[in-house]
């Protein structure tokens, strides 16, 4: 357990260090020059060379990678001259409305996804079944941006229930910033809700085989109890896990959806920042969100050390 | 020659196997007897046909301008874009880039990564380390993401869209290929081989390779349906084909505009998209179902 711990410590450092050279090669490797992306064509040289050292862009790139490293580490992460602001003041004023939308997502996510693994598990090879596969199947077949396209005319436009877009901070306002996550949630929430069902159900079928559930059944407990104390809880631990790995794919859906809404998200920030080549914002955001990812699922491997028994007395994975 | 009727392609376990050719037809008629096969069979095949026939089948030029915004009627079966260009020709010639992208990607991901994935899991040791923590990085970035970055390092085309799916999807394919790597080198078939002299390169490619052929083809199909909604999401966001080129995508991001007066636009895409990329996820499910028939899906 404690040797596990400590490879699984240093593996994350080790690819951390690697996502970092792997973000500044990518941003670095961005045509067009940003301080001509700033201060336009018609810039005059005195000025270009002048934000040119500014930027450190004069310096060979070994020597510009590890100072910036240095401030990274140091929780620099730079000053874009686009926005006028530190990196990372965009970022934080970004960052709530894309967390709000996501801490929405998973919830519905869930509410989808659960009951269709459950009915597909307890019925395997059944029209419940065969249901919930072609339901998954839809659902990671349809792009979250073209559901959120969908759903606005209806929505917005015929039922006017709900905003076409724009984003209310939830905290200031609960009820109208409910109302204006609901459409880009539930865009996100159908591709997210798709591999939750089918692990689960996965996982169920194996667990409803298990020793431990037929004695639960040969006490004389009922279905609904045997299903819901017994075997969900040890068929959602591989569930835990696609979460943290959906993760990402969630927050490269979100780049998307957040266009549709304009809602002012890092996904926003990404394609904007892209747009106007601001490389500083851009690194911050790709390194920040990769480094996220690997910390979650460092996360969600300890703690699935921690639940599962096997693995504590095991030594090994 | 003994090593060859033990190694080449043959499943483990099987005694008595029939040749390589009848248990293809085997699988493939397998395949399409389940309902999920059919249809994830058929849509491709369906979908690539539509592409390669494209100048036949389309009524009109892609290019070709007339009435604007005019609804689907019997002259143009899905109506028409803010242009006047007929969006059913146009969406069968999307298909060209879209499914062009997706496969090609999908080609050079599963050469790439398989040829990785078999030599992290065969030798091991430093070189699996190196490797594996090195594509670990790749697949910390989400997939749009990192496809964002890379087009706009590449640029803006068909191409290079493809370059960076292909680049997503390397480290999948090397995972899986590397984790079945890891048993199948310890089955006694294998062994055997290795005993009778095989070479380690015959070893990979006659022996090892070929048995991991399942999970590679579900994981081929997979793909490219994810490679679909990836490429139409770079079109979307204004970021692949240059006009006039139609591409599924980009007909999405210009019919959003005019949602409320020709929902068409939007419609027929979406579909396409959809439709495609569910065909390439049922062909994976029902592939998995036949290796695996308990589980599946």
């Amino acid at each position: 357990m404690k040797n596990l711990l400590v490879q699984r410590t240093a593996e994350l450092v080790v690819v951390l260090f690697a996502l970092s050279i792997l973000v500044f090669v990518l941003v670095r490797s961005l045509p067009g020059d940003p301080t001509v992306a700033f201060l336009g064509l018609q810039a005059n040289p005195e000025a270009v060379a002048k934000m040119r050292e500014e930027l450190g862009l004069n310096e060979s790139l070994l020597t510009q990678y590890f100072a910036w490293l240095g401030r990274v580490l140091a929780g620099d992460l730079g000053f874009s001259w686009v926005g006028q602001r530190p990196a990372i003041e965009l970022i934080r004023t970004a960052l709530p409305a894309t967390v709000q939308l996501l801490l929405l997502t998973i919830p519905l996510a869930l509410l989808m996804a659960v009951p269709l693994g459950i009915a597909a598990a307890l019925k395997p090879r059944t029209w419940v079944d065969h249901l919930t596969t072609s339901l998954v199947v839809s659902g990671i077949s349809i792009p979250s941006f073209f559901i959120g396209i969908l759903l606005i005319p209806v929505f917005a436009q015929t039922l006017r229930v709900l905003p076409a877009s724009g984003y209310v901070p939830i905290l200031e306002q609960p009820w109208a910033g409910l109302r204006s996550t609901i459409m880009p949630a539930i865009a996100l929430a159908v591709a997210l809700a798709a591999p939750i069902a089918r692990f689960l159900r996965s996982g169920l079928i194996d667990v409803l085989r298990a020793g431990y559930v037929r004695t639960a059944y040969s006490k004389g407990l009922n279905g609904s109890k045997v299903v819901l104390k017994h075997a969900i809880k040890n068929a959602m631990l591989p569930v835990i896990t696609v979460l943290g790995l959906q993760i990402g794919a969630m927050i490269g859906g979100a780049v998307i959806t957040e266009q549709v809404f304009a809602w002012p998200g890092i996904g926003r920030l990404t394609v904007v920042a892209i747009e106007r080549r601001d490389y500083v914002v851009l690194q911050a955001i790709v390194l920040l969100i990769g480094a996220g990812y690997l910390i979650i699922n460092y996360l969600v491997d300890l703690s699935y050390m921690l639940l599962d028994p096997r693995i504590k007395v095991g030594g090994g994975g | 020659m003994a090593s060859r009727t033990i190694g080449a392609g043959e499943t483990p376990g099987v005694v008595a196997s029939p040749g390589p050719g009848i248990r293809r037809r085997k699988a493939l008629i397998g395949v399409l007897r389940t309902p999920t096969g059919f249809i994830g069979l058929s849509i491709p095949v369906i979908m690539v046909a539509l592409a390669l026939l494209a100048p036949l089948i389309a009524p009109y030029s892609p290019t070709e301008m007339g009435q604007f915004l005019s609804p689907p009627s019997s002259v143009h079966w899905m109506g028409t874009d803010d242009l006047g260009r007929d969006t059913f020709s146009r969406l069968l010639y999307g298909a060209r880039t879209s499914l062009a992208v997706a496969l090609g990607s999908m080609l050079v991901a599963t050469v790439i990564g398989s040829l990785l994935g078999l030599m992290a899991g065969f030798f091991g040791g430093l070189l699996d380390s190196v490797l594996m923590r090195a594509l670990d990085t790749l697949l910390a970035l989400p997939a749009i993401l990192l496809a964002l970055v890379l087009v706009s390092a590449l640029g803006a085309s068909a191409t290079n869209a493809a370059i960076a799916i292909a680049i997503i999807y390397i480290p999948y394919f090397a995972r899986i290929i590397r984790a079945n790597t890891l048993t199948l080198k310890e089955w006694p078939f294998v062994e055997a081989s290795r005993a009778l002299g095989a070479s380690n390169q015959r070893l990979l490619f006659r022996s090892i390779l070929p048995n991991c052929l399942s999970p590679l083809l579900v994981q081929i199909s997979l793909g490219v349906s994810y490679a679909i909604l990836v490429e139409a999401g770079l079109s979307f966001l204004g970021l692949r084909v240059r006009p006039p080129t139609p591409s599924w995508g980009s007909m999405l991001l210009s019919g959003r505009n005019l949602m409320a007066l020709a929902p068409w636009g939007v419609i027929f895409p979406g579909f396409f998209i959809c439709v495609t990329a569910m065909g390439f996820n049922f062909l994976g499910d029902a592939v998995q179902e036949l290796s695996n028939p308990v589980k599946g899906r």
